[in-house]
C-alpha cells in the first residue's frame, strides 16, 4: 500500500524512475485497464449517484417545465434585442412551448418498469459508461502517438505507450468533484471549469512524460509526438467536411 | 482444461500479451479453437444485447402511444395551422409522418427485436472474422507474411475478444468506448505475430481490409448519390 502511495505521487510530480516502473512492468496493459476503470468509476459514481437521487428529488414533468421556462426567456431576450416580425414571434414562441409540453406528455406515458427501476437502470448505465469510458479516447490518441514517436526514433512499443499513457487519466479523478461542485451557488460554474482545466493540463504533461520514458525521447520530441495527433486529427476533421460540403453541392449541382 | 487454457488464452489476448498470440498459433487446430473463441464471444454479445433490448423495450413508453402523442403535439403547433390552408399540405404531412415512424419501428425496443439479436449478433461477429480475415490474409501475404490460413485465422480471433466488453450493453444505454480501435489493433499484434511482419507492414495488413471496404462503400455510395440526383433532374 505504502509502495502504491510512492509510484502514485511520484507519478503525480511526474518522476522519471516512477515512469520507468511502470513501464518495465509485466502485463502493463492488463494493469493500465484496472487503473482506467477505477478512475472511470471514481468519476461515474458521483455523477450516478448525483443524477440518480436528483431524479428520485425532482419529477421528470417538474425538470421540462423548469428548462421550458429558462428556453422561452432566452427566446424572449433574444427577440427583445431583435427585429424579428410580431406574427414570427407569436408562432415560433408557441410552437417552442408546443414542443415541451409535447416532451411533457411523452415522459408521462406508461412503461412496464416502475420508474424507480428505470432511474436506477440510468444510473446504473452512467456507472458502467464511465468506468469503461476513459479506455476509448486513450487507445485512439495512444495508437496515433506511437506511430508518430516511432517515426521521431522512439522504441517503446504500442502495449508500453497505451499502458504508461493510461497514467494520465490520474488527474481526472479531481474531476469527480465537478458534479457537487456545480451546486454552489455563483461561484459553482467558474470552479468546475478551473478543476476541469487543471485536470487537462496536468494529464497532459503526464502523457508527455509517459511518451519520452515509453520511447526514450527527450522532452521536446516527446510533446511533438503527443501535438501532433491533435494536428492530424484536426486537419483531418476539417478536410472530411469539407469533401462532404463539396459532395453536397455537387450532388445539388447534378439535380438542378 | 482445454476451456481454461482457452480462456487464459483470450484474457491474456484481451490485454495484447505476447504469450497469448505464440499459445493459439503454436497450438494444433488453431481454427477451430479460433472458431470457438468467437462463436463464445458472439454468445456472450448476443445473450446480454437481448437481455438489453428487453429492459430497454420494458423502460420505454409504447411506440404507437408515442408516435400518436407526436401527432397531437404537432398538428396542435401554430406553424401546422398556418400551412394545412393549403389543399394537400394535410394529406403530404401524415404520409411523411408515417414513413418516418415505419423507419423507427426498425430501432424501437421490442421483445422480437431482442429474440433476433440472440441469433443474429454471434452471425455478424463470425461473418465479419471470416471476411476481415480473408482480406488481412491476402494483404498480409502480399506483404510478406508466412502463417498459413488456420494459424492466421486462429490468432486473429484473438481480436474478436475485446468485442466483449459490448457485454455492459446489458444496462440500456450503457456504451464502452474505443472497442473499434482496441480490436484494430488487437488485429495488429495478431498479423504482426502470426506473419512475423514488420511493424509498419503489419500495420498496413491490419488497416487495408477497412480501407479497402470504405472505399467500396463510398464508391457506391458516389454512384448510388449521383444516379439518384440524375433521376431527380431528368424527372423534371
Amino acid at each position: 500500500m505504502n509502495a502504491m502511495a510512492l509510484s502514485l505521487s511520484g507519478i503525480l510530480t511526474l518522476k522519471t524512475e516512477a515512469f520507468q516502473a511502470w513501464r518495465d512492468a509485466p502485463q502493463v496493459f492488463r494493469r493500465a485497464f484496472v487503473l482506467l476503470v477505477v478512475v472511470g468509476l471514481i468519476i461515474g459514481v458521483v455523477s450516478a449517484a448525483v443524477t440518480t437521487v436528483r431524479s428520485f428529488r425532482q419529477p421528470p414533468e417538474l425538470v421540462i417545465r423548469q428548462a421550458m421556462e429558462e428556453a422561452l426567456r432566452g427566446i424572449d431576450q433574444g427577440f427583445a434585442s431583435g427585429n424579428a416580425p410580431p406574427e414570427f414571434r407569436r408562432i415560433f414562441r408557441e410552437s417552442f412551448r408546443q414542443g415541451f409540453e409535447m416532451g411533457l406528455r411523452i415522459a408521462g406515458l406508461p412503461t412496464i418498469l416502475p420508474r424507480p427501476a428505470t432511474i436506477l437502470l440510468r444510473g446504473l448505465a452512467i456507472l458502467l459508461s464511465s468506468a469503461l469510458g476513459l479506455i476509448g479516447f486513450l487507445l485512439v490518441y495512444s495508437g496515433l502517438t506511437q506511430i508518430f514517436a516511432r517515426s521521431m526514433g522512439g522504441q517503446g512499443t504500442i502495449q508500453q505507450q497505451v499502458g504508461v499513457g493510461a497514467l494520465s487519466s490520474i488527474p481526472q479523478a479531481i474531476t469527480a468533484l465537478t458534479p457537487l461542485l456545480d451546486v454552489i451557488p455563483l461561484a459553482g460554474g467558474c470552479l468546475t471549469f478551473l478543476v476541469g482545466l487543471l485536470a487537462i493540463a496536468w494529464s497532459i504533461a503526464i502523457y508527455v512524460k509517459a511518451t519520452a520514458v515509453v520511447h526514450g525521447l527527450d522532452t521536446g520530441r516527446a510533446a511533438a509526438a503527443v501535438v501532433l495527433p491533435a494536428i492530424t486529427l484536426g486537419t483531418l476533421a476539417v478536410v472530411l467536411s469539407c469533401l462532404v460540403i463539396a459532395f453536397i453541392v455537387a450532388a445539388i449541382a447534378v439535380a438542378a | 482444461m482445454i476451456r481454461r487454457s482457452l480462456m487464459q488464452t483470450s484474457i491474456a489476448g484481451l490485454f495484447w500479451e505476447d504469450t497469448a498470440y505464440e499459445d493459439m498459433g503454436a497450438t494444433p487446430g488453431a481454427f477451430g479453437r479460433g472458431l470457438l473463441i468467437v462463436v463464445i464471444v458472439g454468445l456472450i454479445l448476443g445473450l446480454t444485447g437481448a437481455v438489453g433490448r428487453l429492459l430497454a423495450w420494458a423502460s420505454t413508453p409504447d411506440m404507437v402511444a408515442v408516435k400518436d402523442t407526436v401527432y397531437q403535439g404537432l398538428t396542435q403547433m401554430p406553424w401546422y395551422s398556418d400551412a394545412a390552408r393549403s389543399g394537400t399540405f394535410v394529406t403530404k404531412f401524415r404520409e411523411g409522418f408515417d414513413t418516418w415512424w415505419q423507419v423507427a419501428r426498425f430501432f424501437w425496443p421490442s421483445p422480437g427485436s431482442a429474440l433476433l439479436s440472440l441469433v443474429t449478433t454471434p452471425l455478424v461477429l463470425l461473418v465479419r472474422w471470416f471476411l476481415y480475415g480473408l482480406l488481412a490474409f491476402i494483404f498480409a501475404r502480399l506483404l510478406g507474411g508466412r502463417a498459413s490460413l488456420a494459424v492466421h485465422y486462429g490468432v486473429l480471433s484473438l481480436a474478436a475478444v475485446p468485442q466483449v466488453l459490448n457485454a455492459v450493453q446489458i444496462v440500456p444505454g450503457a456504451q464502452a468506448g474505443g472497442v473499434f480501435f482496441w480490436a484494430l489493433i488487437s488485429s495488429y499484434l495478431a498479423l504482426k505475430k502470426a506473419h512475423g511482419l514488420p511493424p509498419r507492414r503489419a500495420f498496413w495488413a491490419a488497416v487495408l481490409p477497412y480501407v479497402t471496404v470504405l472505399l467500396l462503400m463510398g464508391f457506391l455510395f458516389c454512384i448510388g448519390g449521383f444516379l439518384l440526383s440524375a433521376m431527380i433532374g431528368g424527372a423534371r
